[in-house]
């Protein structure tokens, strides 16, 4: 299962690298966006900047053609030279300044102030319509009309920014200087919603640490002239900020800070671009603004990706069929077939790894399974040399009788003589010859079986008995050829007892074959105390019921053959 | 020996003594002359808007630089002057006058003139005049002991700026408005002369006095033109 195991890791590393490259690969996106993101607002503090001069001028200019009117010009320089009363100016400048500007709060315009040549204020309309005659020429911007200039200026105070226009009213002969017109233009909401519209942005107007106007509720900008506090001083060298990241609440901005030109970059006034900044791109926020479009055939690359996935699953179902269950198949046929005696044993190198272990292991306790004693009921139930062995003869009356008390017994016994398991069948199924569960003595060990064949050798030449156990006998498959020692000799002679059933056809060829089987075993030097004819013959007659119940047979012949300088039986079903 | 003669005696002796160990003072002279600021300093506009154009009809006038522009001579010894009270009024939103030398624990009253409120203060140094809001007609007095420049400043009306210069010396002297000045009794010997003008130190140069005095013609640099000095 090496390269299964070496698939999985790869493919584990494989699932590895494209999580990590599913949170990776998104920053550096997420970086170009932010970057693209802040060029955007760096356009747009340019369009507003631009806004912001454009209008400049425009309200300038406004004042200008304002100052060109005929009865301002004669009632500010009335006012300026001091020949008449201040009040009846007042109000003519002041009504005339409403006939010129009917639309002063539509067109955006809080207050126009008309200054006389020295600085004093002749009328105003908007705020404090009703006050006159102070001075305000220290202020720069009516101060620098008075001198010849339109300008513009910002102004903040009382909590208020009011952009500054101002230009000088000259005198009907353009000749000198009798006066200036001065506008104040809201700068709060109705500027921040107008780049709104036109830039696309949020937009926030701060003065002094407070947030004057927004476009978004004041409440969420809490922490913003904090923010632009803490880049004072980059403002003041660049005249603005770069893009800085605002979090309010859940929403993630991005904001550009520039201050306000005129006396009210002294006061600390900015406006604020913002824009909501785009999600961070996790992959879980990707995969929720995914959208079907990018689904469609044309767009993803199904057919690529489907193939890689099923090349994937394929290499691992090869690998796992190739590594593991071809070999477990393998295994479990030689297992069967083991099972079916047809193999010694499995062919344990064939199989690498746990297989391979389970095969070792599997051999090994056939081993220690053919070398370990039976259970002693089922080894005496195997042990046909009962039939033969004086010594077993006496243990109940379903054994075999014996002519000739066993004399020898007090004498080396001889052991069981080795056998096959049975005649047709596998070692442990089939019954003894004995039929039955046998109660022979199961004190000595049994001997080695005889390999089964059919023929197969019946009885095996008595072994003796050792003082150890010997080893046990193979199963028939792989049965070896038992090593019995020379048998003890017996001073009993067989008996042959013609007391056996009567009117069995076969009992004239039992009886030739039990003297066959004495004869040779004389021949052979074997003892043949405690045979007789009648145990013989029923033994044989109970093998023979055997054979034919299992082959459906006609019969059985049994035959006496000499292995391995001993006497043996074979028998043959006869099936006609 | 008589006694008047005894008192003629010891006259004679005391004046005899203190003609031998008087020293006689270094001579006192005049130092004047003229102050051309730069460009810059003299547009009489310290915050600019977006715009700022002449008109096509009328020349424009030269800005009145209201007395912001101040001669001092360190260097030379001299008799400090003792304290004296100052008044500084704010009207038509501008500060009259516009610098101010003051010695050692003057105290110095500003009053506003204005129907609108000033809030003034010393933002650079605000543990010298912490900011105070001083309605239309109030008058705010403050003491300023120590030596310094401070800079008193309208949070309303940042244009509104009062050059405050704290010394005991008596050589100074507030340059006009086309830029003249002059310091008398200046001590003969070397002096340091340094011109203040909006607010900040904007130029100083080495000077000897003589007896006969000096007849100077300062020419301070803008920011343009010491970059190009330097250069």
């Amino acid at each position: 299962m090496f390269l299964s195991k070496i698939w999985f890791i790869l493919v584990g590393l494989l699932a590895g690298i494209a999580v990590t490259a599913a949170f990776v690969a998104p920053r550096p996106a997420d970086r170009r966006i932010e970057q693209l993101e802040g060029q955007r607002m760096d356009r747009a503090q340019y369009a507003a900047e631009q806004l912001l001069k454009n209008d400049a001028r425009r309200w300038v200019d406004y004042v200008a053609k304002l100052g060109t009117d005929g009865k301002l010009i004669d009632a500010l320089e009335a006012a300026t030279r001091g020949s008449s009363e201040l009040r009846p100016l007042h109000e003519s400048v002041r009504n005339r300044l409403r006939e010129l500007v009917p639309d002063r709060q539509g067109i955006g315009a809080e207050s126009i102030i008309a200054v006389d040549g020295k600085g004093r204020v002749v009328a105003r309309v908007g705020d404090d319509e009703g006050e006159f005659g102070e001075s305000i020429a220290g202020a720069e911007v009516v101060t620098d009309a008075l001198r010849g200039y339109l300008s513009d200026d910002v102004w903040g105070a009382n909590n208020r920014l009011r952009r500054i226009g101002a230009s000088p009213v000259l005198s009907k002969s353009h000749d000198r200087i009798v006066g200036a017109l001065v506008v104040a233009v809201e700068t709060g909401k109705r500027l921040a919603e107008m780049w709104k519209r036109n830039l696309g942005v949020e937009v926030a107007i701060v003065l002094r640490k407070n947030v004057l106007s927004s476009t978004l509720p004041e409440a969420l900008l809490t922490q913003l002239p904090e923010v632009i506090e803490e880049h004072a001083a980059e403002i003041a060298s660049h005249k603005r900020t770069r893009a800085l990241p605002l979090y309010m609440g859940n929403e993630r901005l991005l904001a550009v800070a520039a201050p306000f030109p005129g006396e009210a970059s002294e006061q600390r006034a900015y406006y604020v671009l913002m824009t909501k900044k785009s999600p961070e791109s996790d992959p879980w926020a990707l995969l929720s603004s995914t959208s079907s479009d990018d689904l469609k055939w044309g767009k993803f690359p199904w057919l690529p990706l489907a193939g890689g996935i099923l090349a994937i699953i394929a290499i691992g179902l090869f690998l796992q069929r190739m590594e593991v269950e071809l070999p477990l198949k393998h295994l479990r046929a030689e297992v069967h077939r083991l099972a079916k005696q047809e193999l010694l044993k499995i062919e344990d190198t064939k199989y690498g790894g746990k297989l391979g272990g389970i095969a070792r292991d599997i051999n090994a306790a056939i081993e220690h399974f053919t070398h370990a004693p039976l259970p002693k009921s089922e080894t005496a139930k195997k042990d046909i040399s009962a039939i033969l062995d004086p010594k077993s003869a006496t243990a109940d009356g379903r054994s075999f009788d014996v002519s000739n008390p066993p004399v020898a017994t007090k004498t080396a016994l001889p052991p069981p003589a080795a056998m096959a398991a049975s005649l047709f069948g596998t070692p442990r199924s089939a019954p003894g010859l004995g039929g039955g569960p046998p109660a022979l003595p199961a004190a000595p060990p049994p001997a080695p079986f005889t390999a089964p064949s059919e023929p197969a050798p019946f009885f095996a030449p008595p072994a003796p008995q050792h003082p150890a156990p010997p080893p046990r006998p193979m199963p028939p498959p792989f049965a070896r050829p038992a090593k019995a020692p020379e048998p003890t000799p017996v001073t009993a002679a067989p008996t042959i007892n013609s007391s056996g059933p009567s009117g069995d056809p076969d009992l004239a060829h039992f009886s030739q074959v039990f003297e066959d089987y004495i004869s040779l075993r004389q021949k052979c030097g074997e003892s043949i105390v405690g045979l007789s004819l009648e145990k013989f013959t029923a033994k044989l007659q109970s093998n023979r019921e055997q054979i034919v119940a299992k082959h459906h047979c006609k019969s059985a012949q049994f035959t006496v053959y000499e292995k391995d300088g001993k006497a043996a039986l074979r028998a043959v079903p006869v099936r006609e | 020996m008589t006694l008047p003669s005894l008192r003629h005696t010891l006259l004679a002796v005391a004046v005899l003594a203190s003609v031998l160990t008087w020293q006689r003072p270094a001579q006192a002279a005049t130092v004047k002359g003229s102050v051309s600021l730069p460009a810059e300093l003299k547009t009489g506009r310290r915050f600019l808007g977006h715009w700022r154009v002449e008109n096509t009809n009328v020349a424009v006038q030269h800005a009145n630089l209201r007395g912001g522009t101040v001669v001092l001579l360190v260097g030379p010894q001299y008799q400090a002057i003792p304290p004296k009270n100052v008044s500084v009024e704010i009207s038509g939103l501008q500060a009259n006058p516009a610098a101010l030398v003051i010695s050692e624990g003057t105290v110095v009253e500003f009053k506003n003139s204005d129907k609108v409120a000033h809030d003034l203060s010393t933002p650079a140094a605000p543990q010298m005049m912490a900011p105070e809001r001083l309605s239309s007609g109030a008058i705010r007095k403050q003491r300023f002991a120590t030596a310094g420049e401070y800079l008193v400043r309208c949070t309303e009306y940042p244009h509104i700026v009062i050059s405050i210069i704290v010394t005991s010396s008596p050589l100074f002297s507030v340059v006009e408005d086309k830029g003249g000045f002059k310091v008398s009794d200046v001590p003969e010997g070397h002096a340091t002369l340094k011109v203040w003008s909006n607010g900040a130190w904007v130029h100083e140069q080495e000077i000897d006095v003589t007896a006969k005095g000096l007849d100077l013609s300062v020419k301070v640099q803008g920011a343009s033109s010491a970059k190009e000095t330097a250069e």
